[in-house]
């Protein structure tokens, strides 16, 4: 194995630990929520257990240990001999963040934080304090050099809760170096777990399993393995494991092992254990689960349920399907011996295969961004050579022409459609850390809240998704620490102690929305407009909407520490909020009511592949302007616009004024056509640039050729960086149209945004 | 000095120029080039090769000279430098050359012309000397791009 297959093994990992990370949140959160099952103990148990075989098989030893000793506190739970309490879920989140930690380490390459000896130890006190009885504990950390099995005794004695703790039959030769071995005892390992785990299913539930679903299958314990004190219905559990292990050998034999002389010698270690077990049993029934190596022969696979991974080539195309017992086996094996066919790497489909029988229900595929971007590309291309042909429809004299090409556009434009829905994701992920958050924050302030947390299946574009979690966990914060009153507070205004919090996201027309909710104190405006006119943002004459004054929040640095009042520290942080959402195309709305709570409404566009946007024309020049950017576009006469010091215009806008630019001077173009500037005369159009607390203004453009949606693509590396360019768009005939960021544009050529302190001053010169 | 043994040979200003071919994705003819605020003369701007976005560089600029009439008739190269693509606009393409290691000499010292620091050979023909321009050279740009606050010092790398 060289150097680049065992990195793509150790990224496989990675997106599996990236899974489990994610479960583990999830249940532990659920723990404290909903309350410990037994089904959520196991789901928990499961996963950490494959992580530490996986870690282990893959030589990461100082993750293997800490997994171990998490493991254990685990079984301690799930053996009821400790309680949830929320110090307990605490320590878990711990050292889930530990884990976490480790496994971007390794995706960084950097060195890897060690064993978490604190974390260790406090794991391990945790569940000393109640002795109830006797963990059993692996007398130390699997290493990748051995197999764990549970007794190999008689199986009367091999049920009962056992006096010694469960050791090992022989641990392999010695071979962890060799990653490809590793790679096979790890699932042989899991194997055996899995192999249990729908046997344990088969005794709990009266029913076989036939008919089950993999994931509910699956939902039944391991326990003999970890903890072999099943005092019910011996017999049928030891025959049980008797099929279990019968599967274990049948791989075993299975043509890839076969090939190791030190496997085969294991195999036969196995099949002695299976023979004294099981002596009375010739056949073992057919086996209802294993797993699967891509390289299994056809037949082996036939009755195959689980799930097969292929990595293909160098994109991570992972294709899963998770079929019923019931299903058809011929066409998944016929599929799976296709799949196989294309796989450049064997091994890498064990790693993965076992994590995504326990998580991936539904069928689907998993493929690389950039794969969906060049679709992307080219769809878009097909869309415009397809306006191409529909404008130029008339030059066909055929009916038949004419008639395809109009079958075409719609084919195409559903195929744009389609695969724009590509980039789509579930929004999970992120209510998942703000669940979190609100758990960590609360119990920090001291404050009750009761958080609700809705749509959370809403589907955004993948690029919001990973810079939507600041925004929201800047939002949630604040609401937590300055939205929600202390319980003593709230009693006193007659609210009940616990603090109402919800986050909410739909899909509203063509914007996806997501609320964030308090039923706190509310925005005191009053409070807001005085510190505005101390700050200068206004004059203390000047008319104001209720809105405007709070958005005024989002001003950099609008609250200080200094001040007391209820409304501190409101303000900090949501600067960026505000910006890191506009940088998405998106806004945000403010809605409160004092003394009943404030609502926080992010809007955003349903994909960044698209924006909706201005063509403006700049003499021989294209550009396009994003239409959230633009308030209003008209035609200014020269009444209404005020020359300062020959540079700067101030456009009077009914009754306010705004400072007027001129785009060709913005973009340090010459000026491409005659209209003078020193003239009071505009041929040109003014867009009024207006951006939540950010103060207006307005650019001047030759024209505004058309409003359309365009497909954003990336400028090159070289052209990165330039200010106020945001992408770059193709028009409709082929030729590319730089897309601008006005704001950014303005805020780089003058530094800073004119505010209205300076304007005033500069209109009194006037 | 590792050089590939062929090059494509092409025109600036009747002068003979080649890359290494491997580097060569694909030449185009004229083509619709938007340009692009903020960056210096030598870009020329950007432009669409089916769907992508591509930056494409004026190679007589590069080099110091004026510009070409945008009525020439010009090719774009299209070229893959360390994973992007990147264009520049030439005279003319002529044709494919083959060299041995032996025909290839390192750059004579220039005296400090603009075009001697994206040199990395000369090839001697026959009848000839063909100047063997560096792909990478020819798309560092150290000049900053911005007069403005926030200048890149963009490399493509």
């Amino acid at each position: 194995m060289d150097a680049a297959e065992l990195r793509q093994i150790v990224e496989i990992f990675i997106q599996e630990a990236d899974e489990a990370l994610l479960q583990f949140e999830q249940c532990f959160l659920d723990l404290e929520s909903v309350g410990p099952s037994d089904t959520l103990l196991d789901k928990i148990f499961r996963t950490a257990h494959n992580l530490k075989g996986s870690s282990a098989a893959l030589g990461f030893s100082d993750l293997a240990e800490f997994t171990h000793h998490f493991e254990t506190l685990l079984l301690a739970l799930k053996k009821r001999e400790i309680e949830v309490e929320p110090q307990i879920v605490s320590l878990l989140l711990g050292a889930r963040d530990f884990i976490n930690n480790h496994i971007e380490c390794l995706r960084a390459g950097r060195k890897t934080p060690g064993k978490g000896e604190q974390l260790t130890e406090a794991m391990l006190r945790a569940r000393d304090p109640k002795p109830k009885s006797q963990v059993i504990e692996l007398p130390r950390p699997p290493a990748a050099g051995d197999i764990w099995f549970v007794g190999e005794d008689s199986k009367a004695k091999l049920f009962e809760v056992p006096q010694e703790p469960a050791r090992p039959i022989k641990p392999l030769p010695a071979l962890p170096l060799d990653p490809k071995l590793a790679a096979i005892q790890a699932e042989i390992e899991r194997l055996t777990q899995l192999a249990a785990s729908v046997n344990m299913s088969t005794v709990q539930a009266a029913e076989p399993a036939e008919n089950a679903t993999a994931q509910e299958v699956i939902h039944s314990s391991d326990e003999q393995l970890a903890q072999p004190n099943v005092t019910e219905k011996p017999e049928l559990a030891s025959e049980n494991s008797a099929w279990s292990l019968a599967s274990i050998e049948r791989l075993l034999k299975s043509q890839v092992i076969s090939e190791t002389p030190e496997f085969l010698a294991q195999a036969d270690a196995i099949h002695a254990a299976v023979a004294q077990l099981n002596p009375e049993q010739n056949s073992p029934r057919s086996v209802a689960s294993s797993t699967a190596f891509n390289t299994l022969p056809t037949s082996a696979l036939a009755d195959d349920r689980s799930v097969e991974h292929v990595q293909q080539d160098k994109s991570s195309l992972v294709l899963s399907t998770a079929a019923d017992f019931s299903s058809e086996p011929a066409s998944t094996a016929n599929l799976k011996k296709d799949l196989a066919a294309n796989s450049s790497s064997p091994l890498a489909s064990p790693l993965v295969s076992a994590a995504g029988a326990l998580t991936v229900a539904d069928e689907s595929v998993k493929v690389n961004l950039a794969r969906i971007d060049k679709l992307l590309n080219y769809v878009g291309e097909l869309v415009i050579l397809q306006s191409v042909l529909d404008e130029h429809r008339g030059v066909f004299s055929s009916p038949l022409l004419q008639k395809s090409v109009s079958q075409m556009s719609k084919i195409i434009r559903e195929v744009q459609e389609i695969s724009m829905g590509l980039r789509m994701v579930k929004l999970k992920p992120v209510f998942l850390k703000l669940q979190r958050i609100v758990r960590d924050t609360s119990q920090q302030l001291g404050k009750e809240v009761e958080a609700n947390y809705l749509g959370d299946d809403t589907e955004i574009d993948k690029t919001v998704l990973d810079r939507i979690g600041d925004p929201l966990v800047h939002l949630v914060r604040n609401a937590l620490d300055h939205g929600l009153e202390t319980p003593g507070e709230r009693a006193n205004a007659g609210k009940p102690a616990k603090g109402q919090l919800t986050v909410h996201a739909y899909q509203q027309s063509r914007a996806i929305v997501i609320e964030v909710r308090d039923d706190g104190r509310g925005l005191d405006t009053n409070r807001i407009r005085e510190k505005a006119i101390e700050r200068g943002i206004i004059t203390a004459f000047e008319q104001v909407s209720e809105e405007r004054i709070r958005s005024f929040i989002f001003h950099p640095g609008f609250s200080t520490k200094s001040e007391v009042t209820d409304l501190s520290g409101r303000g900090v942080g949501l600067d960026v909020v505000a910006s890191n959402v506009q940088a998405m195309q998106g806004r945000i709305e403010i809605e409160s009511l004092q003394g009943q709570g404030t609502t926080f409404r992010i809007l955003l566009p349903l994909t960044m592949a698209v924006v909706d946007g201005f063509v403006v024309k700049l003499g021989n020049e294209r550009y396009v302007i994003p239409k959230t950017q633009v308030a209003e576009s008209l035609k200014p006469h020269e009444v209404d616009v005020n020359i300062v010091q020959g540079r700067s215009q101030l456009l009077n806008l009914r009754g306010t004024t705004v400072p007027l630019f001129n785009l060709n001077q913005l973009l340090k173009r010459s000026p491409s056509n005659s209209s003078n500037q020193t003239n009071l005369t505009f041929e040109g159009i003014a867009l009024v640039v207006m951006e939540n607390a950010k103060q207006p203004f307005a650019v001047i453009v030759d024209d505004v050729l058309a409003q359309q949606q365009v497909v954003i693509k990336k400028l090159g590396k070289e052209l990165q960086g330039l200010p106020g360019l945001s992408g770059a768009a193709i028009l409709g005939d082929g030729k590319p149209a730089i897309i601008l960021d006005l704001v950014e544009l303005l805020l780089a050529q003058s530094g800073n945004l004119p505010s209205q302190h300076s304007t005033s001053k500069t209109r009194r010169v006037a | 000095m590792q050089l590939n043994d062929r090059f494509l040979a092409f025109t600036v200003d009747q002068e003979q120029y080649a890359v290494a071919l491997v580097n060569v994705r694909e030449v185009i003819g004229e083509s619709d080039i938007t340009p692009v605020p903020f960056t210096p003369h030598f870009m020329r701007g950007i432009l669409n090769l089916r769907g992508q976005v591509i930056s494409v560089i004026d190679l007589r600029a590069r080099f110091g000279l004026h510009p070409a009439d945008s009525s020439a008739e010009m090719s774009t190269l299209i070229l893959e430098v360390n994973g992007s693509l990147l264009g520049m606009v030439v005279d003319s393409v002529d044709f494919v050359l083959r060299m041995q290691a032996d025909q290839l000499e390192a750059p004579p010292a220039y005296e400090a012309t603009p075009l001697s620091r994206f040199v990395d050979a000369v090839a001697r023909t026959d009848r000839q000397l063909i100047v063997i321009l560096s792909s990478e050279k020819l798309f560092s740009f150290e000049e900053s791009f911005v007069t403005g606050a926030r200048s890149p010092s963009a490399v493509v790398a």
